[in-house]
């Protein structure tokens, strides 16, 4: 059993007996194993949701391992027990931990009453993403081959050495962006796009240089620089400005399509899809997302918002997986 | 008439949640757990008659009443502030400490700024009994440790009346750290829980000198413990005044936001640490510079 | 044509579910007024309505129904302006069975499928019968001479608070996403004095039930009414026998609006806010 589980379970029942927090880590257990990028998604949409009726293959799980457990009345247990799911996914520092750590932040994004337990799952997605983008980025420095090395062990010296090139092509060219201050998606300077619309721009720019998933910790710490450098950082604007500080055709240039599974984990693709066909959509986007428009949200959270979103975006193309 | 009409489905009784209960309402919705702790009537109970009854006038600090799983028991409860007990003057009902450790449950829900948000309470109050076992046992029973554990916010009770008084007021004082300080050694405090200071039957501080001494207790205590506890703050009450220049449930509205308030989840952000490369080396001057500027924007890892 | 389904009146005894019935069923049948629906001419198990009905007619005490004897009632209507049709059942449930669900913490089976299967709950509520929670007053000192003092008992319950309880358990027979619809009909609206709005004076009388409704939205779609269905105390008989018709006799005040159609409450929980 993961050493924290019966703490993060006692959220929900600070005395249950030990037998049912072994049947719920059993279950978790076996949700774990037939996890796939479909059921992240749908996972991270309920921790961050809670639509009562939807994860019925989930519940279906965890009441055959406890018959007793109760079907009804249980939702903020369902989504404790989801987002623990997702917490030990990221734990395990593979493909599918890199979509839970994205899913997980992207969904809760602009949520006033999430419960305070989230917090350090969110944090160790952060941490994880940071961890992970390092450790492909990182190579040992070995200037030799041996010189009985067989064709394998070329290959694969080969291979860190494409990397590293990847890296370092990678870093030059997120700080050649960030020294000219031009936005290659919408084809305009920095110089002359307001606060939020940079807000939006720079995520999209930057992450047309990235050559692999998950982003360094870095290479975040760059766009707050760029964006900060030009707007106020505690400029703070409602959903509603940003979207209707971009004129439609910048719109169109930055809105990109998203599997129907990810829609409720990215309000921001959202908003740039409806505003680029010229829609009005801040009905529809309260009733969905259950943000309101007119709450204030700093910058610095909506650029990194986007470029995880962008992140997310890519990570399910990249797997080539069907949400 | 039919099959059905001799079919009756049990409701829930209404009474107050024993322990092993609480996932009735921790299992559906998020829950803040309120623990009051304080000696033999220092106002524990009348606190929460007096929320009640505060809702049976109108919304609280701009909250609205939003239900409660335990009605019947609030009702128990409230029975002796009311005329239809009999009685000419109020009292509040003892908490029998033979009888398990039992919570209210109370939904309120703020319409402030944004969508309605839904706050679930479960108050207890603390016996004496309770406080001492926990204290002096390793495994205690009546409060098991993971129950207080659970606690999003321990209320340290001060009786205003005591303290309004030289011979008694010392005793509050000593009493209230001894009682903090058993806590923490025991190991009952999470990280996550926040302490409020209540001074009750603030009605009967009348002096300057009694305020002074207030004060100056609540500055003692909260330094004293401050770092256990995620916060810490105090509040001056008088659930049921005596004195008509009081109104009724004095402070109680800005207790009860006090527990309900939860600060919005920060978006997570991690500060690299340093590496070789160049972008490595600006990411550093970046948050040297910048760390607490963005720290009170982001939730910097 | 739609499935049967149940408008369920809910209230105390005395509260006004009876006369109710009674005045609605006159109004759709005799077409004195213009109501939001008509009925068909084939009624089945009218035996029931019309005993109430000429007992209201009558000015006499509309009979309550008997504890453990539950009355049916069966309406075909069809909305006029929409032409959708509706087969409503209305059972007459005594108050008594409510009033028991506080004491004895149970809801029977027959009640449970009623609202398994309904458009809606109509509420009511008997203005002078509202039980409210008084204080005593902290600052009073001196014991007035023998104290007899009351155990706590149910029946000692402010009437808010009772109705907040048969909210909860109404919608506790639901799961979560289902929406009840709630008409709360505040009976004999001719007994408020000054009367403001239906709305103003659930504020002000019931204060609870009226925090609950608002924090609730999302689970309770509810819409306040004052209805007067005698137009007056019994012993005022011979005035309001002046009155042109019955139907004349009633009044349903929504809003500010003063209406006589009793069956707008109906049209509310069929077809949901218009």
């Amino acid at each position: 059993m993961h050493a924290l589980f019966s703490d993060w379970y006692q959220v929900i029942d600070p005395l249950a007996p030990r037998e049912t927090i072994e049947k719920r880590w059993a279950a978790t257990e076996e949700c774990l194993e037939g996890l796939d990028m479909g059921k992240v998604a749908e996972l991270a949409t309920y921790v961050a949701l809670v639509q009562p009726q939807t994860l019925s293959w989930f519940r279906a799980v965890y009441k055959k391992h406890d018959d007793v457990m109760k079907t009804r009345g249980v939702d903020e247990e369902i989504r404790l027990l989801a987002a623990v799911v997702l917490r030990v996914a990221i734990e395990r520092e593979d493909d599918l931990a890199v979509l839970s750590a994205l899913c997980l932040l992207t969904g809760v994004f602009g949520r006033s009453d999430q419960p305070k337990w989230l917090e350090e799952h969110l944090n160790e997605a952060a941490r994880t993403l940071a961890a992970m983008g390092r450790s492909v980025r990182e190579f040992a420095e070995t200037g030799e081959i041996s010189s009985t090395a067989d064709g394998d062990e070329h290959n694969r010296f080969l291979e860190a050495t494409v990397a590293m090139i990847k890296t370092l092509r990678e870093s030059n060219d997120f700080l050649w962006w960030a020294f000219t201050g031009h936005s290659l998606t919408l084809g305009e300077s920095y110089s002359g796009l307001s606060g939020p619309t940079l807000a939006v721009t720079a995520p999209a720019d930057l992450i047309g240089f990235s050559r692999m998933l998950p982003l360094s910790a870095e290479a975040e710490t760059l766009l707050l620089h760029v964006v900060m450098e030009r707007a106020e950082l505690d400029a703070k604007y409602s959903f509603k400005a940003y979207a209707s500080s971009l004129t439609r055709a910048q719109a169109q240039k930055l809105a990109r399509p998203v599997p129907a599974k990810c829609q409720l984990l990215c309000p921001i693709l959202w908003v740039l899809q409806v505003s680029s066909e010229g829609k009005a959509w801040q009905t529809e986007f309260e009733r969905l997302f259950k943000i309101k428009t007119s709450t204030p949200i700093p910058m610095p959270a909506f650029t990194l918002q986007f470029l995880r979103e962008l992140c997310l975006l890519r990570s399910t193309h990249a797997e080539q997986g069907v949400i | 008439m039919s099959a059905q009409d001799l079919v009756f489905e049990p409701l829930d009784s209404g009474e107050a949640l024993v322990s092993t209960a609480i996932s009735r309402v921790t299992a559906q919705d998020d829950t803040t757990i309120v623990l009051l702790a304080g000696p033999i009537k220092s106002g524990k109970t009348t606190v929460i008659v007096s929320l009640y009854e505060l809702f049976n006038q109108g919304p609280v600090g701009g909250l609205f009443f939003g239900g409660s799983e335990t009605l019947v028991a609030f009702e128990r409860i409230s029975h002796t502030g009311r005329m239809a007990s009999g009685r000419s003057i109020p009292e509040t009902v003892r908490t029998n400490p033979s009888s398990p450790t039992a919570f209210l449950h109370l939904r309120v829900v703020g319409t402030g700024e944004g969508l309605p948000k839904a706050s679930n309470l479960l108050l207890s109050d603390v016996t004496g009994e309770a406080f001492e076992e926990a204290r002096n046992v390793s495994e205690p029973t009546i409060i098991p440790r993971r129950l207080w554990r659970r606690a999003d916010a321990i209320c340290v009770l001060l009786d205003g009346e005591k303290l309004s008084s030289v011979t008694t007021r010392h005793l509050v004082r000593t009493g209230a750290r001894s009682l903090l300080r058993a806590a923490r050694e025991a190991n009952l405090i999470s990280s996550r829980c926040r302490l409020m200071l209540v001074t009750t039957k603030w009605d009967l501080v009348s002096s300057n000198e009694t305020v002074e001494f207030v004060g100056e207790t609540e500055s003692w205590l909260l330094d004293q413990f401050r770092s256990d506890f995620e916060s810490a703050a105090s509040h001056r009450i008088a659930a049921r005044p005596n004195s008509s220049r009081v109104p009724y449930a004095y402070g109680v509205p800005d207790l009860l936001v006090d527990w309900i308030a939860k600060p919005q989840l920060k978006v997570p952000i991690v500060a690299p640490s340093p590496t070789s490369s160049g972008m490595s080396s600006f990411a550093q001057v970046f948050w040297h510079q910048q760390r607490e500027l963005v720290a009170g924007v982001l939730n910097v890892v | 044509m739609s499935s049967e389904q149940t408008v369920v009146l809910v209230g105390l005894p005395g509260s006004g579910k009876t006369t109710f019935l009674a005045a609605l069923w006159h109004q759709l049948e005799s077409e004195e007024i213009q109501t939001a629906f008509t009925t068909d001419r084939l009624q089945p198990d009218r035996e029931y309505l019309n005993g109430i009905r000429d007992a209201w007619l009558a000015f006499k005490e509309v009979p309550h129904t008997s504890a453990g004897i539950e009355q049916s009632a069966l309406l075909r209507v069809r909305h006029v302006q929409t032409g959708k049709k509706f087969d409503l059942a209305i059972p007459d449930v005594a108050g008594e069975t409510y009033k028991r669900q506080w004491l004895e913490r149970q809801l029977p089976g027959t009640y449970i499928h009623q609202l398994h299967h309904s458009f809606g709950v109509i509420l009511f509520v008997h203005p002078e019968q509202v039980l409210h929670p008084a204080l005593l007053d902290g600052a009073v000192r001196d014991s007035t001479g023998s104290e007899a003092l009351h155990e706590w008992e149910p029946a000692l319950t402010p009437t808010q608070v009772r109705l907040v309880d048969l909210i909860q358990s109404a919608l506790g027979v639901f799961d979560r996403s289902h929406v009840l619809r709630l008409a709360l009909v505040v009976s004999a609206w001719d007994l408020v004095e000054s009367p403001a709005t239906p709305e103003v004076w659930v504020e002000r009388h019931l204060p609870l039930l009226d925090q609950f409704l608002r924090a609730n939205t999302g689970r309770v779609m509810s819409k306040i009414f004052g209805a007067s269905a005698i137009g007056g105390s019994l012993t005022e008989s011979e005035m309001l026998a002046r009155t042109p018709t019955p139907s004349s006799r009633v009044r349903l005040h929504i809003s500010s609006e003063n209406l006589r159609d009793l069956s707008r409450t109906i049209e509310f929980l069929t077809l949901g806010e218009s």
